[in-house]
């Protein structure tokens, strides 16, 4: 029992990162209007810049990490927002997904060029420690990154109700033509949205990197993956529906690890969505047909 | 709309033809190249000689290039240890062409990057055979790309030396297959028995693997032979070389209560030992694999401490034999050397020892066939002890024990502890 | 960038004029020069890189099918890929059935295994699609990898025994140059007929405009599986042949990276045309060979290369011009772009 609820709570930490990527992934396909994969990189050029901070400047603390990873990733945003995505609003959507695979193949391999292909061991800036509550046994790392998963995601919420930024952000999320007939300038905002789903990316990417005290190149695309999965099962642009399909998916993952063996830890996520989009092709969310 | 796909046809077609007569130039102009590394080569052996004759009083002429071809994973998931295989053998050509080359050849090397790819290596490995100018052939890195290559070098008849590649199969292979590691069939029952159940005395054991050829076969192995040694096994459990978060194997694997979790994985042991001491969990951890890799202990701390492993050889900055490799290495690759690149070096010393076996022994001419039978009866007394191959062109090297103590490598149990 | 196009599309005018003019001849010549290639190069190397540029052209064709063709994201090619490679090799090893017997079977059960993709694919579009077959690849990978005792996991299935042809034994890469080279040309023949017929231009109007063609009663759904059946069956196919010229597979040859790399093939070389994915695959292996002492600036340039191509003619080299892949959104919108096409 004690080792099922060990399992339960590895599950929720990894499923509360799983869910800070779903949400910039949806924050991106919700405002731009695009699927991307490029996800996967971005959450790894986080993780790479905060590694790189901690180096650089000499201080560990973990808000530099957070920041740090934000900010570049934010800037990667801007970079992939003016290849991807600004020329082609007006052409068919497979011209921008496919402009994405090609970013996430250069990311990658210049990642490897630059950074190198070995893995990284991240640097330690927690100092661990063990929690027992009854029954259940939870790390100091996992308090934190559950505690910065939702407060981010709080954050975020509250920009999108309460300020005219997010309220913009959502107008164009439903509706591009309305939202400009409103004079809402769609494309900045489109940009806007892109950097704020990257940053997040980046933020989980760092997040990812103290959790397991690894990072390399190419360890994004399968993040990515569950990221997409993840957001897919909320229907592709609802916020709070792409946390909870991030939390099941880090649930079911270590569920399914618990009864079988690690070496399928991707199907889990893979057949749950493909059920789930035979049941219900919206996913989570109650209105049928997401837009891409 | 029909013709219009004729037409279309009719595209493909001439489009192939040309990119065809396009490659075949390209091909030609390749081998331009390599008749220019050649002739750069030769001005390089030029000055040997002069080197030589002024040392050793003109004794020897020229008598030409013994050509060495690397294939091995340059890009991809393994590629520092292909790079590792591209910088070792660099090292050890310009050492022995810088002490006047081999009984009056000097050695050229030329590498490739096959990505892990059975494809790609195939690929490369043909091109070199093909190349009447390449001798023999260093790598592939993993098993999979070194079964496809031993059917290659085979047929072509060139001798290949895998200097890490050790699956069960390829001992015995192909007559011009070698290699310089020992199978897991040999390692896997070694440390099981030694380690696990004579050295620590455990009793009950918990084995996580890398689910790759390797990590399947060492598990075959180390399973019935920890079991004879009357260990049992409580939990085995195997995962990808994606893997990143064990968090959930390691609750699994602890929820058994082991004395010792055994690891099975080389490039992700760090992360293993930081993620089995950062889940608060203090059992024994032995690792099988990655031997006396330095980088363990810098990427894990005081987490690794107590950690126990076996090796077949100790590289590290204290070791003096090894030291002027160890230097060199990192100076040229960035990064520390492991025991793959060693091998590496190693191969190139057999090759050395073959050519000035065979040139004694009255070959006037230093062919492929010359290089891989004199490779049988070659021997290097290497900075990690003699290096030979066996009957079946694999090597049963001797291991330590060893354990990690204040951040240091320290031997437990010397070469031959447990003879 | 406006300029360079219509420089290309005037270059690809005056290429295509002389294809018109003596197109009977330059496909015989084409034909015989394919024929008689393996005389002329000997090298096992250059000619398994012959082989390479067939097979993955043939295989980027299949693509094209469901990609080009009838305008879905198919992005699952490896795993279709594999469960061809591994029917053949598990029923060339296990029950001593020849080659040729297995060509049909890997190419029915890719196929049956496409149907069942599809079967959501008729209500899914666009990125859910793409998911599902990218998710669909991957499942196929890790099975292989585990199932040990149906493929052998990770140490794979060797052996896999050449195929013979009254007596005579396929065993160096020019003797399976002539097998790629009749399933190309036989790939070419089928697709060009099917294209042409009632089915590809159902395809075809599905691409363009699914509403509007399915006002006119074009069954979508029902197209889309076909597009999907016939596309696989290829697939399997082609990876019938490829496990006996490997004579070894394990699921490391089908990663999504494989499946990228058929996709870049198509992309670039054009989509929606039978000549495109050939092209595609010259290009990117001869690039590939190139290359390859490029090490990891390889893959940057494919990407780098990929770009340019979208941006510049999103149909690829030798893709379909009059089409939404060239990308004209839809004729309403942007009349003056299809008119200005029209001119040309």
């Amino acid at each position: 029992m004690e080792y099922f609820i060990s399992q339960i709570v590895n599950g929720i930490c990894q499923g509360s990162i799983y869910a800070l990527m779903a949400i910039g992934y949806s924050v991106i396909v919700g405002v731009v209007g695009f699927a991307t994969f490029t996800h996967g990189e971005v959450i790894i050029m986080g993780a790479f810049a905060a590694y790189y901070a901690f180096q650089f400047i000499g201080s560990i603390h973990f808000a530099l990490g957070i920041v740090a990873a934000f900010a570049a990733s934010w800037l990667v945003g801007i970079f992939v927002y003016k290849i991807c995505y600004e020329h082609f609003f007006e052409a068919p959507r497979h011209i921008a997904l496919i402009c994405t695979i090609a970013i996430s193949i250069l990311l990658k391999n210049l990642m490897q060029i630059v950074f190198g292909a070995a893995r990284k061991p991240m640097i330690n800036i927690i100092k661990n420690k063990i929690y027992t509550f009854g029954m259940i046994q939870i790390t100091k790392v996992q308090i934190i990154i559950m505690l910065t998963v939702v407060l981010l995601s709080v954050l975020l919420l509250l920009v999108f109700k309460k300020t005219r930024w997010g309220v913009s952000l959502r107008a164009i999320s439903q509706d591009k033509s309305g939202a400009a007939i409103i004079g809402v300038n769609v494309k900045r905002n489109a940009l806007l949205g892109n950097c704020i789903g990257s940053g997040l990316a980046g933020v989980a990417g760092f997040l990812i990197a103290i959790s397991y005290a690894i990072l390399y190149p190419s360890m994004g695309s399968t993040f990515g993956m569950k990221a997409l999965t993840a957001s897919v099962l909320g229907g592709l642009t609802s916020i709070p529906l792409a946390a909870i399909g991030g939390l099941i998916i880090g649930l079911i993952e270590n569920i399914g690890i618990t009864f079988t063996s690690a070496t399928y830890r991707d199907i889990f996520a893979f057949a749950f969505l493909m059920i789930m989009l035979l049941i219900r092709p919206q996913g989570f969310a109650s209105k049928k047909g997401g837009r891409p | 709309m029909k013709r219009y796909l004729w037409k279309r046809a009719a595209a493909v077609t001439t489009a192939m033809v040309m990119a065809f007569g396009l490659m075949a130039c390209g091909g030609d102009s390749e081998e331009k190249e390599n008749k220019a590394v050649k002739a750069t080569e030769g001005e390089t052996k030029g000055k040997d000689e002069t080197k030589k004759e002024t040392t050793a009083g003109g004794s020897s002429e020229s008598k030409g290039v013994i050509k060495i071809g690397v294939v091995g994973p340059i890009t991809g998931t393994n590629a520092e240890d292909g790079i590792g295989f591209q910088v070792a053998t660099e090292i050890a050509v310009d050492e022995i062409n810088a002490a006047g080359g081999v009984a009056g050849y000097t050695l050229a090397c030329e590498s490739n990057d096959s990505a892990s790819d059975a494809n790609q290596s195939a690929d490369i490995t043909r091109q070199y055979a093909e190349d009447e100018s390449f001798h023999v052939i260093i790598g592939d890195f993993t098993t999979t790309c070194c079964v496809v290559d031993a059917a290659i070098v085979d047929e072509y008849k060139i001798p290949m030396i895998t200097p890490t590649a050790s699956g069960t199969q390829l001992p015995g292979i192909s007559d011009y297959f070698f290699t310089m590691s020992h199978t897991q069939a040999y390692e896997a029952p070694w440390a099981a028995k030694n380690v696990t159940a004579t050295y620590l005395g455990a009793k009950r054991a918990a084995i996580m693997r890398l689910n790759t050829d390797w990590g399947n076969l060492v598990d075959e192995y180390m399973v019935p032979a920890l079991e004879e040694a009357g260990v049992e096994v409580v939990a085995d459990e195997a995962y990808l070389d994606t893997e990143t978060n064990y968090s959930s194997i390691i609750s699994k694997l602890n929820s058994a209560n082991p004395d010792v979790i055994i690891v099975v994985d080389q490039s992700n042991a760090s992360t293993i030992i930081n993620q089995i001491r950062g889940a608060g969990i203090e059992t024994q951890i032995q690792l099988f694999g990655p031997g006396a890799a330095v980088q363990i202990v810098d990427q894990t701390g005081e987490y690794s401490e107590g950690v126990i492993t076996d090796a077949a050889s100790l590289l590290t900055y204290d070791n003096e034999k090894a030291y002027d490799f160890m230097v060199k290495f990192k100076e040229k690759a960035g990064f520390d050397a492991a025991d793959h690149a060693m091998c590496t070096y190693n191969a190139i010393y057999m090759i050395k020892d073959a050519i000035e076996d065979a040139v004694a022994a009255g070959e006037t001419e230093v062919t492929r066939e010359v290089i891989r039978t004199y490779l049988e009866t070659a021997e290097f007394d290497s900075p990690i002890g003699l290096c030979k191959f066996n009957e079946l062109h694999g090597s049963d090297r001797d291991l330590v024990v060893l354990a990690i103590e204040d951040g240091k490598y320290v031997v437990k149990c010397d070469y031959g502890y447990f003879d | 960038m406006n300029h360079v196009g219509k420089k290309m599309a005037e270059l690809s005018m005056t290429v295509r004029e002389f294809y018109e003019k003596y197109k009977k001849i330059i496909l015989a010549a084409g034909v015989i020069l394919c024929i008689l290639l393996p005389f002329f190069i000997q090298s096992g190397y250059m000619n398994g890189i012959f082989c390479r540029i067939l097979f993955y052209g043939t295989m980027a064709g299949a693509l094209n099918v469901i990609n080009g063709y009838s305008g879905q994201m198919c992005l699952g090619v490896a795993g279709f890929f594999a469960i061809g490679s591994y029917t053949e090799a598990i029923l060339s090893t296990r029950f001593g059935l020849s080659m040729w017997a297995c060509i049909l079977l890997s190419g029915v059960i890719s196929m049956l295994f496409g149907v069942i993709l599809a079967l959501p694919a008729k209500r899914l579009s666009g990125i859910y699609l793409s998911i599902i077959t990218l998710g669909f690849s991957e499942v196929i990978r890790v099975v292989c990898l585990n199932w040990t005792g149906l493929t052998g996991g990770t140490s794979g299935i060797k052996d896999i025994p050449a195929p013979t042809l009254f007596g005579f034994v396929f065993s160096r890469p020019r003797h399976y140059f002539y097998i790629f080279l009749v399933l190309g040309i036989l790939f070419l023949i089928c697709t060009k007929r099917v294209v042409n017929s009632r089915i590809g231009r159902a395809w075809m109007s599905v691409r363009e405009d699914e509403l509007a063609a399915r006002s006119l009663g074009v069954e979508s759904g029902i197209y889309k599986i076909t597009a999907f059946m016939y596309g696989t069956f290829w697939i399997g196919v082609i990876g019938a042949v490829y496990a006996p010229y490997v004579s070894f597979i394990d699921s490391t040859l089908f990663s999504l990276d494989t499946g990228w790399n058929v996709l870049a093939m198509l992309i670039i070389g054009g989509q929606g045309t039978l000549a495109g994915p050939m092209v595609g695959s010259v290009v990117i292996n001869a690039l590939t060979e190139v290359l390859r002492s490029f090490g990891d600036w390889r893959m940057v340039i494919y990407a780098l290369l990929i770009l340019v191509v979208m941006w510049v003619r999103p149909q690829g080299i030798a893709g379909a011009s009059n089409s939404v892949l060239a990308g004209v959104k839809r004729k309403k919108e942007s009349g003056e772009k299809t008119g200005e096409e029209a001119e040309q």
